[in-house]
């Protein structure tokens, strides 16, 4: 792996972490809650390995197709997808539907599962995949792998330390005071990401 | 779907009360006389030229829709850690005709002042959708937004009542709530402990028992609603009944603490046919199963017959009637409205299970028939009462429901007032806050940006 596809899934978990959608806030409020900072780490386990499922999956899909249909198809195939997902989610209404708060380990897993399989987090990381080069793409299953723990490490690391400060020291303020519209930016990433497996 | 966050959400109920003073109210008011039912934007900032002046008076399009309760499309469960999305905006009002089953979305984003219809749904459309009618309390959720409605999908709206959804992006009907609704047969109010999953609703009555006036031997026979329900909130199934006794007769509205850690709550019922007390109970959860029992009693006043309407002249007593309560964010104060003696209580419940009454103001009431300090004849009496966020001010109206107004009140005028709130504990009109609505019959207050009972909370208090 070279160190720009590293710093990319590294980058794509940081950001997957900061995100609120993908677990840290869920992780608070359970440590609100249930008094408990201890929560706030063991929540993590099952929201760590939902998304890193959903990951799996999505990139498990790529190699399928990879399998069947030459790599040039299947790179039209992905850009088209990420910038059709990109463009889906920033022109639909209504939102991922999850009322429960009293949640299970295995409720938080499937939450984060469908949480980042409906944000399209797996296909955010395929740009990444991709610009291994023609010549390596029959070696890439050991290699997804070694990336996506990569990747889900850096989210678990940043999602983590941002739930135990905002619980801890900063407090419920930063959801007035600090929020951006992470849908766009989602969106966005995920366009320019189908933008960039078409050109490279 | 904006950029940054509605900034009229707050994590938690506490931190609401931070909350800047409420600058306008939208106040229902109901028409009787051939005329159609309005949305009046009151000026409550003391500082305003137009302070107590109506600033804009939507006139609905129809005739005879009887507003009653309201509410917004998006609140501080937008903020909920599940599927977090503040940037929805608190912008739009949803307005139920409770007799006509319309529902009028309105607009209050270009100009609050000056709020506008965009959308109408048409009693047909509501009620083939829900298999619905008569539309009440509005809340918005963790599916968009619920609504109560209290008969069933008919003109005559034969029961079962119960709760429909409405997507609070596109403001379409999305159907039914309930799965597997068991006993429950009687809808009115409903409310939730977000932190346990659980949906709480109660009971008035099916149209056949409203519509036409307050059915007294009804009431004596129990056939009026005194239970509330249990429900899971993810599942939509009902879990459990909880019978207040037959002659605990309209159990209405639906208070849980504010504090999604809690699991208790205050509901009020409106007369005791037995003594013609009224009552608040508290339910609360215990070892799994959801418990109920009764924490104040508010007596009958004996009256002379004379001073008292026609139903009443037999009992010699004016009657509570606990119309409506509220409670402000902080879960420490309880507002108990007794329509029929003309009295707003405050109760400290800090400890829910032993209430204690702290203040209590007097206007109106069917004997009493007791001024504003300002001088003001008042008709009626404190019926819908709203709660500033900050838990300072509390403004109230005075009418209930057209065919009920007329039977235990002569030409009732409607009146909005407020009282003004020590935070210690006691309350007292403000003798300069009194708006005579004449003709027009005042219902629900709600405030601009949210009030104690506009919004709901994921997330418990900090402190």
């Amino acid at each position: 792996m070279e160190h720009g596809q590293l710093y990319f899934f590294l980058l794509l978990g940081l950001y997957h972490g900061i995100n609120p959608g993908m677990g840290w806030l869920f992780s608070v409020s359970i440590a609100m809650q249930k008094e408990s900072t201890s929560k706030i780490f063991i929540s993590h386990i099952p929201i760590a390995l939902g998304h890193l499922a959903s990951l799996a999956v999505t990139i498990f899909i790529y190699y399928l197709i990879s399998d069947f249909v030459s790599q040039k198809t299947t790179k039209i195939i992905f850009a088209l997808v990420l910038i059709g997902f990109g463009a889906y989610k920033l022109l639909k209404k209504g939102h991922f539907n999850w009322v429960k708060m009293n949640v299970t380990n295995f409720d938080l897993f499937l939450w984060s599962f469908l949480m980042a399989s409906s944000h399209g987090a797996g296909l955010m990381l395929i740009p990444g995949f991709n610009y291994e080069g023609d010549h390596l793409i029959h070696h890439l299953e050991h290699f997804g792998f070694i990336a996506l723990v990569f990747h889900t490490l850096a989210m678990l690391v940043v999602s983590m330390i941002l739930a135990f400060s905002v619980y801890k020291v900063i407090g419920l303020k930063i959801l007035r005071s600090s929020w951006v519209n992470f849908d766009y930016i989602w969106s966005f990433v995920l366009i320019v990401g189908g933008l960039f497996i078409f050109f490279f | 779907m904006a950029l940054t966050a509605d900034k009229t959400f707050y994590p938690t109920a506490k931190m609401a009360m931070d909350a800047p003073k409420e600058e306008l109210a939208y106040v229902a008011t109901l028409n009787v006389k051939g005329k159609p039912d309005s949305l009046c934007t009151v000026d409550v900032n003391p500082e305003s030229s137009s302070y107590l002046n109506t600033v804009s008076e939507l006139v609905l399009p129809n005739i005879g829709d009887e507003l009653h309760h309201f509410g917004w499309n998006a609140c501080s469960a937008h903020l909920c850690p599940y599927a977090p999305h503040p940037d929805v905006e608190r912008r739009y009002l949803l307005v139920p005709g409770l007799r006509s089953s319309r529902m009028y979305i309105i607009d209050t984003k270009d100009n609050p002042k000056e709020p506008k219809i965009i959308k109408t749904i048409e009693p047909e459309e509501l009620m083939e959708k829900t298999g619905y009618s008569r539309p009440h309390t509005i809340h918005c959720g963790p599916e968009g937004i619920y609504v109560s409605a209290l008969g069933g999908g008919t003109k005559s709206g034969e029961g079962p009542g119960g709760i429909f959804l409405i997507d609070h992006e596109t403001l379409e009907i999305k159907g039914q709530w309930e799965n597997d609704r068991g006993p429950q047969f009687y809808a009115y109010d409903f409310w939730w402990h977000l932190g346990h999953d659980r949906v709480v609703t109660s009971e008035w009555a099916t149209p056949d028992l409203f519509e036409n006036g307050l059915n007294l031997e009804a009431a004596v026979g129990g056939r009026y609603g005194h239970k509330i329900h249990i429900w899971d909130l993810k599942s939509h199934n009902h879990l459990q009944e909880l019978d207040l006794g037959k002659e605990n007769q309209m159990v209405l509205e639906l208070r849980p603490s504010k504090n999604p850690k809690n699991t208790y709550g205050f509901v009020g019922v409106v007369v005791n046919t037995q003594d013609l007390s009224a009552s608040i109970w508290t339910w609360y959860l215990e070892k799994d199963q959801w418990k109920i029992k009764k924490t104040i009693t508010i007596p009958a006043q004996p009256a002379a017959a004379e001073d008292l309407p026609a139903p009443l002249k037999q009992f010699g007593a004016a009657p509570p009637l606990i119309t409506d309560i509220n409670l402000s964010l902080d879960d420490k104060f309880l507002y108990v409205s007794c329509w029929g003696t003309g009295e707003l209580h405050q109760y400290d419940v800090s400890d829910p299970f032993s209430p204690k009454l702290v203040g209590m103001v007097e206007i109106g009431g069917v004997a009493k028939k007791k001024a504003h300090p300002s001088g003001a004849p008042a008709t009626g009496g404190p019926q819908m009462v709203e709660v500033s966020r900050d838990g300072k001010r509390v403004y109230f109206t005075n009418s209930l429901y057209s065919s009920w107004d007329d039977q235990f009140y002569d030409d009732i005028k409607g009146w909005f007032v407020k009282a003004d709130v020590n935070p210690n504990g006691g309350i007292e009109l403000d003798k300069n806050f009194f708006m005579d609505f004449g003709d027009q019959r005042t219902h629900q207050v709600r405030l601009q940006g949210g009030d104690s009972s506009s919004d709901s909370f994921c997330f418990p208090n900090e402190d």
